[in-house]
């Protein structure tokens, strides 16, 4: 069957409104993928669901031609590693220890991590360059450093598909870019596909192979009245654009998910997208 | 009309204010068992009971007719038979005070008007006492009875409550009597001869300390309570808990049990729990008895004779052969109360 | 976890666990029964090797049917306390948390009051069991909607099923005599007084299958303490996990709670102070909890029963005793281990 993630038709209501209304994508195994739009827009909802963490309403998810609703979650979790936005710890766990627990889908039944767990779960530090704070509680450290030992985590799972809720957020200007950056490599490194969410436009467009444009959904139905004001005020679809990145990026595109206008500039080859 | 007149009338309307006080009962000071002094009608007319030692007591000296309430726990008494319908045909329509936790009902209380409250307390700021004193201003007898000597006290207290001092001689004479019976015999018992006792209450390693009015029951029974021989701390507390090991050290010759329904002596005897005890004299000669009765045994009370010769007799029953014990409790019950037991009929 | 190096901290880690041995050794010279050391281990040793001695019998019962069973008990309940407030800790993401947060004491107390009060016939350990688990069950059913249970609500539904077993105690409590009453408020105050051989057999059986399931699974405790949706992103469901925890600790405590009455502060205090020394992971705490919980309770108790001429209710020096260790601990490491 076909690798990647596929999805079909995906709905999802929550409190009786409609948060994702048939949502149909193929995303390219090897890409990074960037689900960009504005809050709200369900691309946080889509995540989990692609990793099985919420059921839709109706429609399927296959990863890699598997049917994620009827895989079990120790499959899942080799398949698809999840890093999800908040990251907390009542405990201060040392950060070796939180990276250990990736190794949940390696161990059976009634064991513990073994030394060869521990051997990963130092690699997996090593590839986003947190092997020093191995040893430093969870608790004590800092937001940029919680989200590299939970990417981390993650990455000790072994999964052929890397999801990301968020990466950038509490981060710096500077450690935005170099998680990014890591993350970037990590995939061409690891021959992992990534599946993110952002809600920067231009660190989409820098750093995505593929990047579905996405909109948030009127609260209403549409109705007869409304049809007349053109479809961007009454949707109930909620993918506006799927593609590369430059074709998907246009001023209507973005105009269509965001409601602003844009222009862009070209800098050194690099599309710059600015609010007019 | 002339003012002479007006005078007359107005001394006659005196004279008419005047004339309940001069029928009133004699009022007398006198100590609660707290040493509180307090000024009582005698006879008070309209008292008010919520202990029931101290209501049998009363029952066996005063007339029933000026008892007005009863704490509410009937269904506590219905446990065992007693006297008090036999005495008191009224006995079944007296008010109940109802009762929260240890809170008596002050309206219920109120209600019934009482000249005298008798309950039971340990200290002078007992709620309940402060609580009457604060709104209903009813004198209160604080019951509080630790050896026997009190128990003759109450004697006296309830021939003052009822007026009737002579009747409350009388009985303390009885008791007296009964109570020699045991005495006689048991005072002749040498030191030697007398068995370490070990008093059992229903908490199984709970037991009566040295200056527990059970101490001097097992004195007079002809015993010896053994935790004289334990450590002062412990000794000297009203109901010490102590374990397996220091009672295997106090080595008890008798355990003596307090009425216990989950607890048989011969569960201490063999029973799995109790294992450890095997060394002890009480266990290996199965010298352990219990209040089978617990009729008879509210030791605090008029019975206390006949709990007395009860002990005795397991602790010494060579020495008590001869004694009917049927018949003892039915004569006591007739002397004391009039009626006959265990028929329950008047005398 | 068992460290790669020794080092000071695993040092101190095998010393802990190690600790039973030490407790156990010391604390079986004590007792107000005197026994001269000297022929207490020759006792000891004709007892394993068999050989004959010419001692009262007494001694040999004192140790064997009294010092014995309450050591062997007060292990048994220090352990089964500890390492289920640890394991409930852990699930509740917690330190506040104790083995009683989900109704499990007041449930106990109600059933040993019942059995004390109306029910002669039946054992109070039983009653305490029965009640206990029934209460810790009714809160796991009143938290779960929808097939998942949050731990606001299983703490909240612990509150209210705790509220209500202790207002059916207040009701038993005014209805009895006072004899009765003063036997239910020493069975809740705790005691390891009453221990035999008999308390024991009926209390192992569950005591070993709940803290076996608790140490074999232990590691699953530092997955499931990161979230409910961070386990299940890394293939471990937290509501199975959840139960299983919450049935293997409630049997410990539960099978404790019915020999040795309420004993307060353990279940909290044990675990949170290893989480000070050696840190939150459940790999190393577990284990520690079982060894230090043991050692903890037969030592304080040895002041229950030797200390004064009297018996004091153990769960009274739990409390006396672990209070300052706690403060003093919480005032000296930094954060407490814990943010």
């Amino acid at each position: 069957m076909n690798p990647g993630v596929i999805t079909e038709g995906i709905s999802l209501s929550y409190n009786s409104r409609l948060v994702l209304g048939d949502v149909s994508l193929q995303l390219r195994k090897g890409a990074i993928v960037t689900l960009l739009g504005p809050n709200g827009c369900g691309k946080t909802t889509l995540l989990k669901i692609i990793n099985g963490l919420l059921r839709p309403d109706s429609g399927k998810v296959y990863v890699d031609g598997y049917d994620v609703s009827r895989m079990g979650q120790t499959d899942m979790a080799r398949l698809m590693g999840h890093v999800p936005q908040t990251q907390r710890s009542s405990f201060p766990f040392t950060a070796l220890d939180i990276v250990l627990t990736g190794r949940m889908p390696h161990i059976s039944a009634l064991s513990q991590p073994g030394p060869r767990d521990l051997e990963k779960a130092r690699q997996a530090m090593d590839m986003v360059g947190a092997s020093h704070l191995s040893s430093r509680p969870y608790t004590q450290i800092s937001g940029g450093e919680r989200q590299l030992v939970m990417i981390a985590r993650a990455l000790a799972q072994e999964p052929s598909f890397l999801l990301l809720d968020e990466p950038t957020s509490y981060l710096d200007f500077k450690n935005q870019h170099q998680v990014l950056k890591m993350i970037s490599r990590i995939a061409r490194d690891q021959k992992v596909t990534v599946v993110m969410t952002l809600h920067d436009p231009n660190h989409a467009l820098m750093f995505s192979d593929e990047l579905v444009l996405l909109r948030k959904l009127t609260e209403k139905e549409c109705g007869d009245e409304q049809k007349f004001k053109g479809e961007s005020n009454c949707n109930h679809q909620n993918v506006v654009a799927a593609g590369r990145p430059a074709e998907v990026m246009t001023p209507e595109n973005i105009f269509e998910a965001y409601g602003i206008e844009v222009e862009f500039i070209n800098v050194r080859k690099r599309l710059i997208l600015l609010p007019l | 009309m002339k003012s002479s007149t007006y005078f007359l009338l107005a001394v006659a309307f005196c004279l008419l204010l005047a004339v309940p006080a001069s029928y009133a009962n004699e009022t007398v000071l006198i100590e609660d068992d707290l040493g509180r002094s307090i000024n009582i009608g005698s006879p008070s007319e309209r008292v008010v009971f919520t202990m029931e030692n101290a209501l049998k007591t009363y029952y066996a000296v005063g007339d029933p007719d000026n008892v007005v309430a009863l704490k509410d726990d009937k269904w506590m008494r219905r446990l065992m038979e007693d006297v008090f319908p036999v005495v008191d045909p009224n006995f079944e329509d007296k008010i109940l005070i109802n009762i929260t936790g240890d809170q008596l009902g002050l309206e219920s209380l109120a209600k019934v008007d009482p000249d005298l409250v008798v309950l039971w307390a340990s200290s002078p700021d007992d709620p309940n006492i402060l609580a009457i004193n604060d709104t209903l201003k009813v004198p209160v007898f604080a019951i509080y009875v630790t050896s026997l000597d009190d128990v003759y006290r109450q004697v006296d207290t309830m021939g003052i409550i009822s007026g009737n001092t002579d009747r409350a001689s009388e009985v303390k004479e009885i008791m007296e009597g009964y109570v020699e019976l045991t005495t006689n015999v048991t005072d002749q018992i040498q030191e030697s001869d007398r068995p370490g006792v070990f008093w059992m209450w229903t908490d199984i390693y709970g037991t009566a300390g040295v200056d527990s009015g059970i101490n001097d029951l097992i004195d007079m029974a002809g015993g010896n309570n053994v935790m004289k021989l334990a450590e002062e701390e412990a000794q000297n507390l009203e109901h010490p808990v102590i374990n397996q090991e220091t009672l295997i050290k106090l080595n008890p010759d008798v355990i003596y049990m307090w009425y216990n329904e989950d607890l048989d002596p011969e569960d201490i005897i063999n029973g799995e729990d109790f294992q450890g005890l095997r060394d002890i004299n009480a266990v290996k000669n199965r010298r352990v008895y219990e209040i089978s009765n617990p009729y008879l045994f509210d030791a605090f009370s008029p019975r206390m004779p006949l709990a007395l010769l009860h002990v005795a007799r397991d602790l010494h029953p060579d020495k008590f052969q001869d004694v009917d014990m049927n018949q003892t409790i039915d004569q006591y019950n007739v002397d004391i109360w009039g009626v006959h037991y265990p028929s329950m009929v008047k005398a | 976890m068992a460290p790669e190096r020794i080092t000071g901290r695993s040092l101190l880690y095998y010393l802990f666990l190690s600790l039973p041995l030490f407790a156990f050794f010391s604390s079986i010279f004590i007792g107000p029964f005197h026994i001269n050391p000297v022929q207490l281990v020759d006792l000891m040793a004709s007892k394993i090797l068999g050989y004959a001695t010419d001692y009262p019998d007494v001694y040999s019962t004192v140790i064997f049917q009294v010092r014995l069973p309450r050591l062997l008990l007060g292990m048994m309940v220090g352990a089964s306390l500890s390492v289920s407030g640890a394991a409930f800790q852990g699930i509740f993401r917690n330190p506040l948390v104790s083995p009683y947060i989900l109704g499990l004491s007041s449930g106990a107390a109600f059933g040993a009051a019942l059995s004390l009060a109306f029910l002669p016939g039946v054992s109070i350990q039983y009653a305490a069991f029965f009640f206990s688990l029934l209460a810790v069950a009714l809160t796991y059913f009143m938290a779960t909607t929808n097939r998942s249970t949050p731990i606001v609500s299983l703490v909240l539904a612990g509150v209210i099923v705790s509220a209500v077993f202790d207002s059916l105690l207040a009701v038993i409590q005014i209805a009895v005599s006072e004899r009765a009453l003063q036997s239910i408020v020493f069975w809740i105050m705790g005691s390891l007084g009453t221990a035999s051989w008999s308390k024991i057999y009926g209390a192992f059986p569950l005591f070993a299958l709940g803290c076996t399931v608790m140490l074999l699974l232990r590691w699953r405790l530092n997955v499931l303490a990161l979230g409910d949706e961070e386990a299940r992103s890394v293939g471990l469901n937290p509501e199975k996990y959840k139960i299983i925890f919450i049935v293997s600790a409630s049997l410990a405590a539960s099978s404790a709670v019915a020999v040795a009455g309420i004993i307060g502060l353990v279940g909290l205090v044990v675990p949170h102070m290893l989480r000070m020394i050696f840190g939150p992971d459940h790999r190393t705490l577990i284990p520690l909890s079982l060894t230090f919980g043991a050692s903890f309770l037969i030592v304080v108790d040895d002041f229950a029963r030797a200390g004064l001429g009297f018996e004091v209710p153990v769960g009274v020096i739990t409390t006396l005793v672990g209070a300052p260790l706690f403060a003093y601990l919480l005032r000296t490491t930094r954060s407490g281990g814990w943010e």
